[in-house]
């Protein structure tokens, strides 16, 4: 099964349209919507769909959008 | 009960016993007394009623220097050090320590002049013998202050004392795991630290953002017997997906303080433990952590959900009256009792508006903390009806709207005034030229703790105004929950 979006992965795990995410977004950045509880959703949805494990590093790494992008880009076929 | 003579107690009849446990490390008890002592001696040096400034992260060096602060018959001030530098140098510049405890990696901040550093791993002081007298304070918490500038309330020994006494009623001991999720600068971790550090439990503090975003997990990894938080902490423990009965196996008591503990909370943890002991509890930081409480069971917590649970009843040796309102039963929350604050440091006119003495019904005349709170109360409990001015807590946190409004005025240069719609602050600022809400919000982080940036930031060509001229608060939320927020 082809894998999502990220930015449609990042804006459902926030609850906020897609036009409100850029590869500048992050965790306590823009939007709001990401906050704590928004991202341990991001963190469950790429646990999902990429399969990584959640700790220490991997949440600090995934708190921006441009590093989810670069998982995207190396987890493609 | 002395806390210090407590925790010295308890590591002389068990040394090895472990005090506190993160990130697989333990300090026993006699490891952590030791640390305690030549600390105690090296805030001794200072002089008389040493002010200890805590610059140290979340574990075993914090809670050690907070215990030898009090040793050496001084006053400590913990640090939020996730919040902006500019904030921590106000609470620097406030509080105007005469030591700083911090670690090598910490070192000195630009900001810390005068102040005697020590290094909690260097530290080459002569061990503090025996404990001296305790101060008139025990410690200062930092709180939102309305005019932009951040409360110090004062919290006098005798009270946390007080509050020690209580926390006994946890029945905590040895072979207890004790949770340490709020950080040492909220005073929710008064509780954790003390509750289980004078009664012989271990203390366990997460180890990193894994633990700290995903609490069931640290409970389940620590089989912690005795669970402490705000609510919200249920909430990711439940979005996690790790609301089960594997997760709170091992907890046989929860207490919540913070925010409204509401039936989902409750609902989620009886479904996983239909046998845990569960309190929800209430206190401002100007009277000692909190000075309610209520037990709410399987049974019945639905009965005392309203639509919130209770807030319960006055603890033992504490006092709560509602004033100001059509009967003894409606009213704004004063507190008395040995728990209530000294006051606000180096504000006397704001101490005499929030800590007036106050004429009661019965004919007593007595010095009270006015919480802003208004509450009503059925038989017996009370129950939260919102707030007397423009206090919010979001996620826990006490935040006062007109903080975040001084703030947002001081760098647009336009009048600003802060509602809350759905736990989401939204600013809106009078000014008819626009505003640029991200690049506001991005200098805002550097004024602000990231719980207090609003979410939105709305240009308006002028406020709404009540009869009197007064900004409509009203108006502005009913505008932010119809979407003006998502300009």
């Amino acid at each position: 099964m082809p894998r999502p979006d990220p930015y449609a992965l990042v804006a459902a795990a926030l609850e906020c349209p897609l036009d409100a995410l850029d590869a500048d977004s992050g965790l306590d950045r823009e939007p709001a919507a990401w906050d704590s509880m928004a991202h341990l959703r991001v963190m469950l949805a790429l646990e999902e769909v990429y399969g990584i494990v959640i700790d220490d590093e991997t949440i600090e790494r995934y708190a921006r959008m441009a590093a989810i992008l670069d998982l995207h880009a190396a987890a493609r076929p | 009960m002395d806390p210090v003579a407590a925790l010295l107690g308890r590591a002389g009849d068990r040394p090895e016993d472990p005090a506190v446990v993160q990130g697989g490390l333990t300090v026993t008890y006699g490891a952590f007394a030791e640390r305690v002592m030549w600390l105690a001696g090296a805030f001794a040096r200072a002089g008389e009623a040493p002010k200890v400034l805590i610059d140290l992260p979340q574990g075993a060096d914090a809670y050690a220097a907070m215990f030898a602060a009090l040793m050496a018959g001084g006053t400590y001030c913990p640090v939020n050090r996730e919040a902006p530098a500019a904030a921590q140098e106000r609470v620097f510049r406030a509080f105007a320590p005469s030591v700083v405890a911090t670690d090598a990696a910490t070192g000195r901040r630009p900001w810390m002049e005068g102040a005697v550093l020590v290094d909690v791993a260097g530290c080459d002081a002569s061990p503090l013998p025996a404990p001296r007298e305790p101060a008139e304070a025990a410690y200062v918490m930092f709180t939102s202050g309305s005019t932009g500038i951040p409360k110090g309330v004062v919290v006098p020994s005798a009270g946390l004392a007080h509050y020690c006494d209580w926390a006994a009623a946890f029945e905590a001991g040895p072979g207890d795991r004790w949770s340490q999720h709020p950080n040492i600068a909220f005073d929710l971790s008064v509780l954790d630290i003390y509750g289980a550090l004078t009664r012989g439990a271990s203390l366990h503090p997460p180890a990193g953002p894994a633990d700290r975003l995903m609490p069931g997990a640290l409970a389940r990894r620590e089989r912690l017997t005795i669970w402490n938080s705000v609510p919200t902490a249920i909430d990711l423990v439940v979005e996690a997906r790790q609301a089960t009965a594997e997760t709170f196996a091992s907890v046989r008591m929860a207490s919540f303080c913070g925010e409204p503990l509401r039936g989902r909370h409750l609902r989620a943890l009886f479904e996983a433990r239909p046998d845990m002991r569960v309190q929800n509890t209430y206190g401002p930081t100007e009277a000692t952590v909190s000075c309610t409480e209520v037990a709410l069971d399987a049974a019945d917590f639905e009965a005392l959900c309203r639509p919130v649970a209770s807030l319960g009843a006055a603890i033992p040796g504490m006092e709560l009256h509602l004033i100001d309102g059509p009967d003894a039963d409606h009213g704004e929350i004063a507190i008395a009792g040995p728990q209530v604050a000294l006051g606000y440091l180096g504000d006397p006119a704001r101490t005499a508006r929030s800590f007036p003495v106050v004429d009661l019904p019965d004919g007593r005349r007595l010095r009270v903390y006015r919480t802003g709170d208004l509450a009503r109360r059925e038989e017996g409990l009370l129950y939260f009806e919102g707030r007397a001015d423009r206090q919010v807590k979001i996620t826990g946190h006490r935040i006062e709207l007109g903080e975040i409004d001084a703030a947002v005025e001081r760098l647009s240069g336009a009048p600003a005034a802060s509602v809350v719609v759905n736990d989401r602050i939204v600013t809106f600022l009078a000014t008819a030229e626009g505003a640029d809400s991200a690049a506001l919000r991005a200098r805002l982080r550097d004024a602000l703790p990231a719980y207090a940036v609003p979410t939105s930031i709305v240009p308006l060509a002028e406020f709404p105004r009540t009869p009197n001229d007064k900004v409509d608060f009203e108006a502005l939320t009913a505008m932010a929950g119809r979407g003006h927020a998502a300009a």
